[in-house]
């Protein structure tokens, strides 16, 4: 099994971004600049009882990305924030997060002009495996396929050089024969939300 | 090919679609495929298969007068519409019509708080405003007024109100239909109506007394399909100074009978909110534990008996009552003490006092309580697993079978004695056991609820439900335990069970269906209220 850092340095390869430092020390985002404008994500939710999303949470820190943790129940998370945040105006925000949580914040996205565009529904599979269901824009899946051996780091990757997409959508099953020791069983899934319109996506 | 309403053609359907776009905006009305996907019913007991009800569209007009244009354009093209407030129903069908291929009338857009009053305890608000919205309005400007709240809160009061949706606190306040004052509606043929004092031009009293003068017309639009509701008035309840909960728990199955008597007339003398049954050995929502698993599996069930003996043993009691209190801090402390009177004779009765909060409650009280019941919108109730023995799998969301039964002891275990034979009968594994407890969110009644799975990626077990609920309907009926509410797939059937005097009220609704809406453009076959061309047809 390859390690992570290896694995990352291939994302980025495939992504056209330069290399990392050391994992254990902050990236600056401005360094992974795409040949192009990013979409910014302004909020990464991470379920707070998961490894597999702390793990996640930790990288999105580390790549600067502003990351909230949630514990099953969304209440606070909508209310004192998102909420005020969304009725701001649209705003693309990411998570890997149980299920339940996904859809009361889709739900509540949907009515302000917002749609899932990324979703990857991972499982534990009975012979150590791990499986990723993905489906949503084209081009996210596309990256997907490149992090899915290490989707905890290239997750966060992702959104942190996160490309503009068109609506066309795919979908993919990718299987991870050595996940990593953090993988939890449960429903938990990675998400992104942003407005309905490609044309209303923020772009830095 | 896109989705058409019934009988409209795509010529008329592309017409009606453009004028909807020049009243409410380009960028208001939805046709793509992933938009209108939008507005399937999330807990569809049907999803994926073809009897699943899909929309043609949607609208979403910001006023009442866009309302009005767009509802006199569906009646030109007849084109079905069916508003929704917020969309959130779940259980009970979400946002998803009765008939596919209808257009769904949006009324999100219609948010606006237009007047809270916390003197005479009062709001008006439009079909938009959810529960979160109105609980920071009250909260930012410091307004001593509570809303009573479902579980969850991201609702609409209207939407909730108009399918008789119910929540958690003071007496009638938590029926909220029964708590509304007043509304607006725009009727089939697009005239904007104002009932009780609202039709008074300059009555200030609109949100405060019913009837007005003459008749009241109010029910008409509640689970109905006479028009289309774009502001309400609710009666509110003045926020309490302290709260306080206690518990009575009783030691013997019979001792139900004395202990609902009891919360009877407590609850409707105005001294306790609503009243919370339980079992201490696993009631609503809690599942026995290993040992009294194995006392339930004994082959002919376990006795009576031997059910008692095991709560005494375990020190638990059989059944429980929390009574919740709201006002000042000496009156709820001395409604307890009464409460202990009322039920001091039980033999064996065991007090326990819980959870008191003098307002503001703390962080840390209000991470306790549990907050629907002092009026504190949340999404908790999204947290509560669905595994059980009767669905080990999880599930993609639920729906309910909700029979109201009588306020009884009786009644209880009457219900629990033929649901469990239902289950027994069809060889189930049982939602309901010699401690299931019914919910008490009416204000006047006991509604036996219980939550059926489904799954988007289960047909089989999907159409083993649907069978199920209807059975239970049949047995429900054949006792005189009607439905309150129910999603679109089984409401015919529902409806059909209320046939006094060979469906009297059926008649009665389709004559006023006939006469107010003859092109049978709003909620067709909402409640079994089909307009007249399509009665007697087979519909999706």
């Amino acid at each position: 099994m390859s390690n992570r850092r290896e694995f990352l340095q291939l994302t980025l390869a495939a992504s056209a971004l330069p290399a990392l430092a050391a994992r254990n020390e902050p990236i600056d985002p401005e360094r992974l600049a795409l040949n192009g404008p990013r979409v910014r994500v302004d909020d990464v939710i991470v379920e707070s009882t998961s490894p597999m999303a702390i793990a996640f949470g930790n990288e999105a820190t580390r790549f600067g990305l502003e990351v909230q943790g949630v514990t099953d129940d969304v209440t606070d998370l909508w209310y004192q924030h998102l909420s005020v945040r969304w009725n701001r105006g649209p705003a693309v925000v990411a998570g890997l997060t149980l299920s339940t949580t996904l859809f009361c914040l889709e739900t509540l996205a949907n009515d302000r002009g917002m749609r899932l565009w990324f979703r990857a529904d991972h499982a534990a599979l009975a012979n150590g495996q791990a499986q990723h269901e993905v489906s949503g824009a084209r081009r996210l899946v596309d990256r997907a396929a490149v992090f899915q051996r290490d989707w905890v780091c290239g997750f966060a990757g992702l959104l942190a050089a996160l490309p503009p997409w068109q609506p066309e959508k795919s979908q993919s099953n990718f299987i991870d024969p050595f996940p990593d020791p953090v993988w939890a069983p449960g429903p938990m899934v990675s998400w992104i939300i942003a407005p309905r319109s490609a044309a209303q996506l923020p772009l830095v | 090919m896109p989705l058409l309403p019934p009988n409209v053609s795509a010529t008329n359907f592309s017409q009606a679609v453009s004028q909807f776009r020049a009243v409410v905006g380009q960028e208001w009305v939805f046709t793509s495929d992933d938009d209108v996907a939008l507005y399937k019913d999330a807990y569809s007991p049907f999803w994926g298969e073809k009897e699943e009800i899909l929309v043609s569209a949607a609208v979403a007009p910001s006023t009442a007068e866009e309302v009005s244009q767009v509802v006199r354009i569906a009646n030109t093209f007849k084109i079905p519409i069916y508003p929704i407030s917020t969309g959130k129903n779940l259980g009970y069908g979400g946002s998803a019509p009765n008939l596919s291929g209808s257009v769904v009338l949006d009324l999100k857009r219609l948010n606006r708080i237009i007047e809270v009053d916390d003197k005479r305890h009062f709001a008006i608000v439009e079909p938009g405003v959810a529960y979160f919205d109105l609980y920071r309005h009250i909260q930012e400007k410091g307004l001593r007024v509570q809303a009573d709240v479902p579980d969850p809160g991201w609702g609409s009061l209207i939407g909730n109100a108009l399918d008789h949706g119910v929540g958690y606190g003071f007496g009638g306040f938590r029926d909220h239909f029964y708590s509304h004052c007043g509304m607006e509606v725009v009727l089939p043929n697009g005239d904007i109506v104002r009932t009780g004092m609202g039709a008074l031009p300059g009555a200030k009293t609109w949100a405060e007394y019913h009837y007005g003068a003459g008749p009241y017309v109010d029910g008409l639009f509640s689970q109905g399909n006479f028009g289309v509701v774009t502001k309400m008035g609710f009666h509110l309840l003045p926020a309490p100074e302290a709260y306080l909960t206690g518990t009575v728990i009783v030691p013997k199955r019979n001792d139900i009978i004395p202990l609902v008597e009891g919360g009877n007339r407590l609850e409707h003398a105005g001294v306790i909110g609503m009243p919370e049954y339980g079992s201490p050995l696993g009631g609503f929502g809690g599942p026995p534990d290993p040992e009294l698993r194995s006392i339930l599996a004994k082959p002919g069930g376990a006795s009576v008996a031997e059910l008692e003996q095991h709560a005494e043993t375990t020190n638990r009691g059989f059944f429980s009552l929390t009574v919740q209190f709201y006002g000042g801090e000496k009156v709820v402390r001395a409604q307890w003490e009464y409460a202990k009177e009322v039920f001091a004779g039980i033999r064996g009765v065991k007090f326990n006092e819980g959870d008191f909060i003098k307002f503001p409650a703390t962080p840390e009280q209000l991470e306790k309580a549990h907050k629907v019941a002092i009026g504190v919108p949340n999404m908790s109730i999204f947290t509560i697993g669905a595994r059980s023995a009767f669905n080990p799998s999880p599930t993609d969301g639920h729906l309910w079978f909700s029979p109201i039964i009588p306020k009884s002891g009786e009644a209880i275990l009457e219900a629990q004695d033929v649901f469990m034979k239902v289950f027994r009968d069809m060889n189930m594994p049982s939602l309901v056991s010699p401690f299931s407890v019914p919910a008490t969110w009416m204000f006047r009644a006991f509604v036996f609820i219980m939550g059926l799975p489904v799954y988007r990626n289960n047909i089989e077990q999907n159409k083993k439900t649907r069978e199920l609920v209807k059975h239970l309907i049949q047995v429900g009926a054949e006792h005189g335990w009607g439905e309150y509410r129910t999603p679109p797939a089984f409401q015919q059937q529902v409806t059909d069970a209320y046939s006094y005097n060979n469906h009297a009220l059926r008649r009665l609704h389709e004559t006023l269906k006939d006469a107010m809406d003859p092109n049978g453009i709003i909620s067709a076959g909402r409640y079994g209220i089909w307009p007249k061309q399509m009665r007697g047809q087979t519909k999706v």
